[in-house]
């Protein structure tokens, strides 16, 4: 059992909000986000997606100066790490910046730099080529972006777990933290990938919905007739300290982080192993670490990306090791699947419901598809004293990452 | 050419987030934050607004925002585009 840590801030910019407040708010109303005809993918197979509700020149605007210099993914999350840190109450400039760590995971990177420049080298020449392209394209560059702008001298590292980042960076934090490398680990990731590039190479891969005539409607968990994910966009931060730390400092801390686990399937680049082995062996991992028994769980937030084959897995594996029947949510049938961004932006949403006893609807749902025995929750937000909670992602490459958390007592 | 300098100030103020109230023509790149990095965007930026390049010895940060801009007009008009000092 490792010690559990606080997390005391939280800091989302996702499409359903400019801020954590907002994005609770939305999510908890169970409706889709995506928006038609996005113009980054006119002529596209599939052109719709989901993007945070400002535009590049409002969120340059909140970062200020440096803004000029960074991608997409970047900005989103400094004005996101930017709000987890003023949230937990911590002032950048005055802190001990060798003690802070940052931890920002991506999946894919700046993808729409790396499309731009390629098409400006063949089509104009070296001399056109901007000098950012380096800079913004490499995947670690958010959080060497967050270091800058809080001067977080720590540690700093940028985990690469596809779908699963986000959770793989809330779980090397949390490390750092135990292992005493830093006092204070503002963690999570950021994804900017809707491209012409990246969303035809998922539509290729089959993994995106087709439902181009009922957008909001197509990011649909565990429903019967899912089809597949929605592309989006978006960053979550969260900020964690040792819970000794945060109380003698007397933090308010919105939910403990208890436990981590980290498998590989060792299976298949993109399908999850079919008996679900190492998604259970994360999640068994996860409890234990947290001392925690899988009867223990009241809540779980699901991977849930709206492919037959993930939700398919998922809904075996919560059956077979949670078969009690939690409450389930999918928040990406709101937010679309926002890739290495997602894992850290449902940590935090699990740390709302945790802190507000409020468990979000799947929006799209009336019921979960037959065969599919599982509590999900529809409709309308389900009021429920959430104890414990899991939070899983599942990543290509067969990366299993569950975070285990636990309320406030 | 007259245009030359409100144009160097509308790049500085879109591309590099400079405010617009801060932007003095005798002052420095470097007196406007800007860096190598910026410096090196600042030439393609113009390049591609005006059709000439900037010589190195004025993408530096110790170049004035008025020399950048006469070496600009001079180029356009077909000079050498050498370097003048302030």
């Amino acid at each position: 059992m490792t010690e559990p840590v606080a997390v005391t801030g939280l800091g989302l910019i996702t499409p359903a909000g400019e801020n954590t407040g907002a994005t609770w708010d939305t999510v908890c109303r169970g409706a889709g986000t995506a928006a038609a005809q996005d113009p980054a993918l006119a002529g596209l197979p599939v052109g719709f997606s989901c993007r945070v509700p400002l535009s590049r020149d409002d969120l340059d605007r909140r970062v200020g100066r440096t803004a000029w210099r960074m991608s997409h993914n970047a900005v989103l999350a400094v004005l996101a790490a930017r709000e987890a840190v003023h949230d937990a109450g911590l002032d950048a400039p005055t802190w001990d910046g060798d003690r802070v760590a940052v931890v920002i995971g991506c999946g894919l990177g700046a993808d729409a730099v790396r499309e731009e420049q390629a098409r400006r080298l063949t089509e104009r020449g070296a001399d056109m080529v901007s000098a950012l392209t380096i800079p913004q394209i490499i995947p670690n560059m958010a959080a060497g972006e967050v270091s800058i702008d809080l001067g977080a001298r720590g540690p700093s590292l940028a985990p690469a777990t596809a779908c699963a980042s986000g959770a793989t960076a809330v779980a090397v934090a949390r490390d750092l933290l135990t292992a005493g490398r830093c006092d204070v680990a503002v963690t999570g990731a950021t994804e900017a990938a809707v491209t012409p590039l990246f969303t035809t190479g998922f539509w290729r891969a089959g993994a995106l919905s087709r439902r181009a005539d009922a957008v909001t409607g197509a990011s649909r968990p565990f429903a019967a007739d899912r089809d597949g994910f929605v592309m989006a966009e978006g960053a979550g931060v969260l900020v964690l300290e040792r819970a000794a730390d945060a109380a003698t400092r007397g933090a308010r801390v919105r939910a403990l982080l208890v436990g981590c686990g980290s498998t590989s399937d060792a299976h298949h680049p993109t399908a999850p192993a079919p008996d679900g082995r190492g998604a259970e062996a994360a999640l068994r991992t996860a409890l234990a670490d947290g001392g925690l028994a899988p009867h223990d769980v009241d809540h779980v937030n699901a991977h849930g990306t709206s492919t037959p084959a993930n939700d398919a897995a998922e809904s075996a594996l919560i059956a077979r090791v949670l078969p009690h029947r939690p409450s389930v949510t999918a928040p990406k049938g709101v937010l679309g699947h926002s890739l290495g961004a997602a894992g850290a932006v449902e940590a935090a949403l699990t740390v709302l419901t945790l802190q507000h006893g409020t468990v979000p609807p799947i929006a799209n749902l009336d019921a979960p598809a037959p065969g599919f025995d599982i509590d999900c929750v529809t409709k309308e937000p389900r009021r429920q004293d959430v104890r414990v909670a899991v939070s899983h992602s599942f990543g290509f490459g067969g990366h299993n990452v569950v975070l285990a958390l636990t309320r406030v007592s | 050419m007259p245009d030359t300098y409100d144009t160097i100030r509308s790049i500085l103020n879109s591309a590099f987030r400079v405010p617009d109230d801060e932007i003095r023509p005798d002052l420095t790149l470097g007196q406007l934050d800007l860096d190598s990095l910026a410096l090196a965007e600042l030439v393609l930026i113009v390049h591609e607004r005006f059709g000439v390049k900037i010589d190195s010895a004025y993408a530096s940060r110790s170049t004035t925002v008025a020399q950048v801009v006469d070496h600009l007009d001079t180029l356009r008009a077909g000079g050498t585009g050498a370097v003048t000092s302030s």
